[in-house]
């Protein structure tokens, strides 16, 4: 088997994997078999069974379902925050890529703050500051981390396509630079970007679930799996489904977003493939 | 050379003095008195007026951020609100813990990931190198404290052959292993599929081809040309890697009772002790952005292709 | 290759000592060096005490570890929960309760080997009231006779402290107050040398502590271990006795357990949430339940709408919640139904009071009454808590009660600083409450929590003012008639549980694992931070 055939299989195993686990986010309320949130005190930390094929947590809650729930938030948070720190990445990126001069120099200095910034420093501060909704601060804070990797990317793109005989053409006939950012640069950045961005989608998760082990997390009742894995690590010897299932979603989540981008870097951006440079 | 050394210098100044500011601003805006958390409940009016102005809290904002800058202009850091001691001597006491940590997590890393790498592209297209493949591929998507409690049930609490957490009495070795394995765990995936596909890459370049040609063993192409060749990129990731770990990984060492750096600045955050939170991260960005200097330095020594105005990049816990 | 980076590290170690900016992380004195026959006691703490100075030592973990290093006058029986003897072996009050004469034990030495004298009481005393050094708990001390003069720079010694010889030492207070003697058993009470405060300066002190408690402190590896060392002459319990503590960092307190299971700790100072029922069927022999100071529950605002002069939808609240459900399942039968804010066994807990059963059907009918049906026209409820598993649980579950009855509870998490701010600024309207009582006297809780004069700040944080609850407690601190007091404790508990100014929750028992093998164990209702290490023996 070649490369690319690999490269094929790693694309379409992560569009699967991540198209199951949003469909089944998107239908949880059909798939559950119970209400997320519903209490029973009557059965807590019951092992799994047909009733509750994950069993239940130490309010009687049904795992199965808080896990397609959790799908929800962690779904969202990975997604919103990667589209704050896109659109926001983006922008400082090209405005400093394509203005350059002291205005590159200010804004890649901003970047290097933030890069060198602790990241459960800046969590605390805004679960701290910012008021509701609480699902909220969690993205608005991996989102604030995560625009200076991308505005890092797209200024060194827009670097390398600034030069290129297109661009110098567009130039001369007189198209405004923000004419030629959108119309010339971006698209040619794409590639790069849908790559990042898909990468930064299971980076958010993993960030979310050890900020919730740290306790600074989304909220409860929600069932976030972060904060599901920081419950279970109560048990984790003596009652492991409370624990291991919502890992295992994590670690399945992520891996499809890993695989999707590494398989779309392959279609985008042929220049990372040893093969295409043939 | 010189000159670029001396500018990149200068532009870690306004660096530092930004993030010294945003650490002083947000410190401030986030709700908690330190004085009142010190004094605890059931404390007066009074005491928590005295403990305030111990710390010279009293005084208006604009005030005590002029003595903070001027402070760390001259390269104080102030003393502990809690400890009542010089936050250089908390951090400099946790630093080397931290530094040991992530020097063992890369150099593991190092070792299990460029080697698997070199495996993958030597069997490419066949399973090692698809097993190999999928197994970076979990380790980047592993959460790490998940990974951390995971290792502690099966080899500490199961197998029983290493300590459950904690830094030993001198720092002994067995109670390394097991931070820095789960720490290791991304850095290996991405350091194998570094390796692999600059492996793939030269091993498909022309001298390489030439070299089959003529009939040297492929054991000696690999061991001299391929990895040399690798190694370039290999620098960047390893450097970057390191810097981000430098910073510190606090469910790690939450995790592990590791008494490093990451943890006591968490922990000062938590206690409003502003004075270790504001000297600590900055220590911290100072070594992040040496680092990356280091690192862009020495990527110009193997490759003196590369473009002066350089690049740098992070790595962290998640 | 890894042996060679130790190598690497330890020179890196020693630069930063070079550099005179690293404290010491090998002691030259190690393990090795010790006697084997000294018995090691290895106690879990949490996290890194912040400073082992008594007048600084506010937190939980820096009062067990100040507590076997130092001494005060008194310490309390920690069977009987009285004043027993400590570094003064006995005392006299007079009848007007206003002077205590204490006399030094006889040949009491720091553990820098100095006779202890009733100038270090004074000294110590007068340090921890002293303005500039800002000890946080002066309070400890105010009742004295010119404290307050003393405080403001009036007066260059405490009136109320006088010391007529060498071995004796006399208390004078400004007026009567009931709880004082208990209040001299705290650590920041403690008798401090002068001469090695003065020779490592006020802020090292707390770094490398000398006192005369029973174990003397060898060294401090920060965020790691503290050891200390028995005192030489501190009387034990014979063959076996614990020579050697080693407190150990150990933050996540999953991986503690583990660490106890191991056999790396002896004892484990409180169990993971929901571990209870397992220790009890595994563990049996090693785990330790007994009731503790403190109590739990949800605070109204009562300053601020809805909750502000509705005491019908407050008690309807307390109707909703199935506390049973939470200290027999949540709290997996440690934890006690609380019915007032007293602990039961403390003198002045009300054993008559009815409390607020759960009964969804009253619940209902008294939301009915006070104007909301069936929860209808109700807004929204803020439940305030800090980002504590076991808080959280809790939290969680009284959503769900609530919801029963109609009303929508938002759930709100802050870590604790954050927490602590909006709740002192009154913004929640529903929050999470605790306090643990510094000492065993009814006068700690009730004071505390319902004194108008503590109000919003200082404890009172449902902002409860009732003049008749003010006086009743005025009167009872300064009361020295035991039964008298007890009966105005009682009273005062009727009168705040029909108020209702909190959900009442339950009071936590404590909980703590200890390896069989350790005999002479005694757990004070205090806490864990009060247990005598000094009494504990290895046998068979």
């Amino acid at each position: 088997m070649s490369l690319r055939a690999y490269r094929s299989i790693t694309l379409r195993i992560g569009l699967a994997l991540v198209l199951l686990l949003v469909l089944s986010a998107l239908c949880a309320g059909l798939l559950a078999p119970c209400d997320p949130l519903r209490v029973d005190v009557a059965s807590v930390m019951a092992p799994p069974s047909l009733a509750h094929p994950f069993g239940t947590d130490y309010l009687g809650r049904d795992v199965l379902s808080r896990v397609l729930y959790g799908g929800r938030i962690s779904l969202t948070v990975g997604v919103l925050a990667v589209i704050i720190s896109g659109l926001a990445g983006t922008l400082v990126g090209a405005l400093a890529g394509f203005a350059g001069g002291w205005v590159d120099e200010v804004l890649m200095r901003l970047t290097d703050i933030v890069l060198a910034f602790p990241t459960a420093l800046l969590a605390l501060a805004v679960m701290a500051i910012f008021e509701n909704p609480t699902v909220g601060k969690i993205f608005i804070v991996l989102g604030l981390v995560g625009w200076a990797n991308i505005a890092r990317l797209v200024r060194a793109e827009v670097l390398a396509v600034k030069e290129r005989d297109f661009v110098t053409a567009a130039r001369s006939v007189g198209v405004s630079p923000l004419g030629i950012v959108i119309r010339h640069i971006l698209p040619n950045t794409l590639g790069t970007l849908t790559v990042a961005l898909t990468l930064g989608v299971a980076g958010n998760i993993l960030t979310e679930a050890w900020l919730s082990f740290l306790g600074l997390g989304a909220q409860p009742p929600l069932p976030s799996w972060g904060a599901m894995i920081t419950e279970g690590q109560y048990f984790l010897t003596t009652r492991p489904w409370v624990c291991i299932f919502p890992g295992l979603a994590i670690l399945l989540t992520v891996l499809g977003f890993n695989m999707l981008g590494d398989g779309l870097r392959d279609v985008l951006d042929p220049r990372l493939n040893p093969r295409g440079r043939r | 050379m010189l000159y670029f050394i001396l500018r990149r210098l200068l532009a870690l100044l306004p660096v530092l003095w930004g993030i010294a500011t945003i650490v002083f601003a947000l410190m401030y805006v986030v709700p908690g008195d330190p004085a009142r958390l010190m004094a605890g409940q059931n404390a007066s009016a009074e005491t928590i007026e005295l403990i305030r102005v111990r710390l010279g809290l009293d005084r208006p904002v604009h005030e005590r951020y002029w003595i903070f800058l001027k402070n760390l202009a001259r390269g104080e850091l102030g003393y502990s609100y809690r400890q009542r001691r010089p936050v250089a001597g908390v951090i400099l006491e946790r630093f080397p813990a931290t530094l040991e940590l992530a020097l063992a997590a890369v150099l593991i890393a190092l070792v299990l990931g460029v080697g698997a790498g070199v495996l993958a592209a030597r069997f490419h297209g066949s399973w090692p190198d698809y097993g190999v493949m999928a197994l970076s591929l979990l380790g980047i998507s592993t959460p790490v404290f998940w990974l951390g409690l995971m290792l502690i049930v099966v080899f500490s609490v199961w197998l029983g052959w290493l300590p459950v957490g904690g830094y030993g009495e001198s720092g002994e070795m067995r109670y390394l292993i097991l931070p820095a394995l789960s720490l290791s765990a991304i850095s290996t995936g991405y350091f194998s599929r570094i390796t692999r596909s600059s492996f793939l890459e030269v091993l498909r370049g022309d001298f390489i081809l030439a070299a089959r040609a003529r009939g040297i063993p492929e054991r000696r192409i690999l061991g001299r040309h391929a990895l040399r060749n690798a190694a370039v990129p290999l620098v960047t990731v390893v450097g970057t890697n390191l810097a981000g770990l430098l910073g510190g990984a606090v469910a790690t060492e939450t995790v592990f009772a590791w008494p490093g750096i990451g943890r006591a600045i968490y922990d000062a955050i938590l206690l409003r002790d502003l004075p270790v939170v504001e000297g600590g991260v900055i220590f911290l960005a100072f070594i992040f952005v040496v680092a990356n200097l280091a690192i862009d330095l020495l990527y110009l020594w193997i490759d003196p292709r590369v473009r002066l105005p350089g690049f740098s990049g992070a790595g962290g816990e998640p | 290759m890894s042996l060679n980076l130790r190598r690497r590290l330890s020179l890196f170690a020693l630069l930063c000592l070079a550099a005179g900016a690293c404290s010491s992380r090998v002691s030259p004195e190690t393990a090795q060096n010790l006697p084997d026959s000294l018995t090691v006691f290895r106690f879990r703490i949490s996290g890194d005490p912040p400073s082992l100075d008594p007048i600084h030592s506010v937190d939980l973990v820096s009062q067990t570890v100040v507590n076997n290093i130092f001494e005060p006058l008194l310490r309390l029986d920690p069977l009987t929960g009285r004043p027993a003897g400590a570094l003064a072996d006995s005392w006299e009050i007079a009848q007007d309760g206003l002077v205590f004469r204490f006399f030094l034990r006889r040949e009491a030495r720091f553990h820098n080997g100095r006779l202890i004298t009733s100038s270090d009481v004074r000294y110590s005393f007068e340090r921890l009231l002293a303005p500039g050094l800002a000890g946080e708990r002066p309070w400890i001390l105010m009742p004295l006779a010119g404290a307050r003069a003393f405080r403001a720079g009036q007066a260059e010694h405490v009136a109320g402290i006088e010391t007529p010889s060498d071995s004796v030492v006399v208390l004078r207070l400004e007026r009567p107050f009931a709880p004082f003697l208990v209040q001299l058993s705290m650590a920041g009470a403690s008798i401090c040398p002068r001469e090695e405060i003065e020779k490592a300066g006020e802020a090292e002190f707390g770094q490398h502590p000398v006192g005369s408690g029973p174990f003397r402190f060898l060294r401090w590896q920060h965020d790691n271990r503290i050891v200390l060392e028995r005192a030489p002459g501190c009387p034990g319990p014979g063959p076996g006795a614990v020579g050697r503590v080693e407190f150990l960092v150990v933050p996540n307190i999953s991986v503690a357990l583990e660490k106890y299971r191991a056999g790396e700790l002896d004892l484990l100072d409180q169990l993971p949430p929901g571990q209870v029922a397992l220790a009890r069927k595994r563990m049996a022999g090693e785990l330790h339940i007994w009731p503790g100071l403190s109590v739990r529950y949800l605070g109204f605002n009562l300053t601020r709408p809805p909750f502000q002069g509705n005491r019908g939808l407050r008690q309807a609240f307390n109707y909703a919640v199935n506390k049973e459900a939470i200290t027999e399942v949540l709290g997996e039968g440690v934890d006690v139904v609380s019915r007032g804010a007293v602990p039961p066994g403390l003198p002045g807990c009300n054993p008559g009071l009815a409390g607020y059963p759960y009964d969804p059907e009253a619940a209902r009918r008294r939301l009915d009454e006070a104007g909301y049906p069936e929860g209808r026209g109700l807004p929204e409820i803020t439940l305030l808590y800090n980002n504590d598993a076991a808080d959280r649980r809790v939290c969680e579950f009284v959503q769900a009660c609530l919801a029963e009855i109609g009303v929508r509870v938002r759930l709100k998490s802050l870590e604790w600083a954050a927490f602590l701010a909006a709740v002192r600024a009154g913004e929640a309207e529903l929050f999470r409450g605790s306090w643990v009582g510094d000492y065993p006297d009814a006068h700690n809780f009730l004071y505390t929590l319902f004194h108008s004069s503590n109000w919003g700040d200082a404890g009172n944080y449902t902002r409860f003012a009732d003049p008749a609850v003010d006086s009743l407690l005025d009167r009872a601190a300064g009361l020295v008639d035991e039964v008298e007091r007890e009966r105005i404790y009682q009273q005062v508990e009727v009168t705040v549980s029909r108020e209702a100014p909190w959900i009442f929750l339950f009071h936590p028992g404590q909980v703590a694992l200890l390896k069989e093998r350790w005999r002479g164990a005694v757990f004070p209702a205090e806490g864990i931070w009060a247990f005598p290490l000094s009494l504990v023996y290895a046998g068979n």
